[in-house]
């Protein structure tokens, strides 16, 4: 269980555990209100309204606790006077673990005094106010024990950041990063569900084709595809270039015999040299032989 | 109901860290969506590819049903035609004009040869099967 700690102006504290704070009277405002709205967003609203009667309300927070019907226990406080005043008793916020209203955590007696390390308090109205140091009082105050009150369940939440940005900004700004990161978040499932749909076409397809399992073999059997394709492309080839001299210079080719990318020619032809000449602008002769009127060559493709 | 107590800072940047993370994660998702229309694309040429190729030279029925189409088209009627399971040879005897368009036709088409003979009245061609 956290220790209880009051804090007030001009204390000093050495902390080094988890502490519930208890607000001293002078860091605070306090008013009971009848205010005819039940909702709690509505009396948000409009407290600050109620406390601009008595001082400017700038950089106030306020809380409110229903004591009855359309009857309200409300506070205003400054949470950077809190914090300097944190700051200044030596109390590291990292050990604060709650904050509580003194007006809340003991029973307000009307007129009754309460003393707490030389300060004292009274309860006015029913609400605790610090009486002046100068002001004598000869009435008996009844010592707070503060450390065996039982806490209740109302405490604030310190802002530590109030000076930069106030809750509702934050919320503002969050909210806007939340909803564009939901608009990402929505766009990948969208990119998510197009890859399934590349993905699942890419199988049909394969499927369809009835194609090897993997890609690699495929490519391997399209290089062998290629391979015939590309022979039978060149050896088309060179058939034309050979036939296209015979046209040209009225020759007569007697024999042509393919086999192994090699093309057997034999001529009917008095004319060697021109011949080969010819042939050889693109291909490899392998040999070339005249026997009687015949000419023979062998050509590599 | 309980007030949510976090500090708008811590918020502000939670929330903001959970919007980078989501831009990071949204640019590698379309940094993977276009690999995949990449791949995609890319294999989709390939098996185009492999269909044709495959159609033109390597399939079985195809190669022999366009030896027989020239054949007929041509009405040679003395074909020697010997089919084994990996290879078709056709012998055609006839004169030099007939010689002549066949073998045109022949090399026009798109058939696996893999030996060819031609003399002034004859043909003789080796089609691979695979």
């Amino acid at each position: 269980m956290s220790k209880n700690i009051l804090l007030q102006k001009k204390n000093n504290y050495q902390i080094n555990e988890d502490v519930n704070i208890i607000l001293s009277p002078e860091l605070y405002s306090a008013r009971i209100f009848d205010i005819p709205i039940d909702s709690a967003k509505e009396l948000k609203l409009v407290i600050p309204n109620f406390f601009e009667e008595y001082f400017n309300i700038e950089g106030y927070s306020f809380y409110h606790i229903k004591l009855d019907h359309h009857k309200y226990l409300c506070f205003a406080y400054k949470q950077s006077e809190i914090l300097e005043i944190l700051k200044q008793s030596n109390i590291d916020l990292k050990f604060v673990k709650n904050l509580y209203f003194l007006q809340n955590e003991i029973e307000c007696q009307e007129n009754e005094l309460y003393e707490y390390e030389d300060i004292k308090y009274i309860c006015s109205e029913n609400i605790i106010v610090k009486i002046p140091s100068n002001i004598p009082i000869n009435q008996k105050a009844k010592k707070l024990e503060i450390e065996n009150i039982s806490l209740s369940k109302h405490n604030i939440f310190l802002n530590k950041s109030s000076k930069y940005i106030d809750n509702k900004t934050a919320y503002i700004i969050s909210f806007i990063f939340i909803i564009f990161a939901l608009f990402n978040f929505y766009k990948m499932s969208v990119l998510n569900e197009q890859i399934d749909k590349y993905d699942k076409n890419l199988d049909n397809l394969k499927k369809q084709y009835k194609l090897p399992s993997s890609m690699i073999q495929t490519k391997s059997i399209i290089n062998e595809y290629q391979e015939i394709e590309n022979t039978n492309k060149e050896y088309r080839d060179a058939c034309e270039y050979v036939l296209n001299y015979k046209h040209s210079i009225n020759t007569q080719l007697k024999n042509i015999e393919y086999k192994n990318n090699k093309i057997l020619l034999s001529f009917e032809n008095k004319n060697k040299q021109q011949l080969e000449n010819y042939i050889k602008k693109r291909y490899k002769i392998l040999f070339s032989r005249v026997i009687g009127k015949n000419l023979s060559i062998e050509v590599k493709i | 109901m309980k007030k949510l107590d976090i500090d708008p800072l811590f918020l502000i940047f939670s929330v903001l860290i959970i919007f980078i993370l989501s831009i990071y994660t949204l640019n590698n998702k379309k940094e993977q969506k276009l690999d995949s229309f990449r791949s995609y694309i890319e294999n989709k040429s390939t098996i185009i590819k492999y269909n044709d190729l495959k159609k033109s030279w390597a399939t079985k029925s195809v190669q022999i049903s366009k030896v027989n189409n020239i054949i007929k088209t041509m009405n040679i009627k003395n074909a020697n035609i010997i089919q084994t399971n990996n290879k078709i040879e056709v012998n055609i005897k006839s004169n030099i004009n007939n010689i002549h368009r066949f073998t045109n036709k022949l090399l026009n088409e798109k058939i696996n040869i893999k030996r060819l003979k031609i003399t002034k009245d004859s043909i003789y061609f080796q089609v691979g099967l695979i």
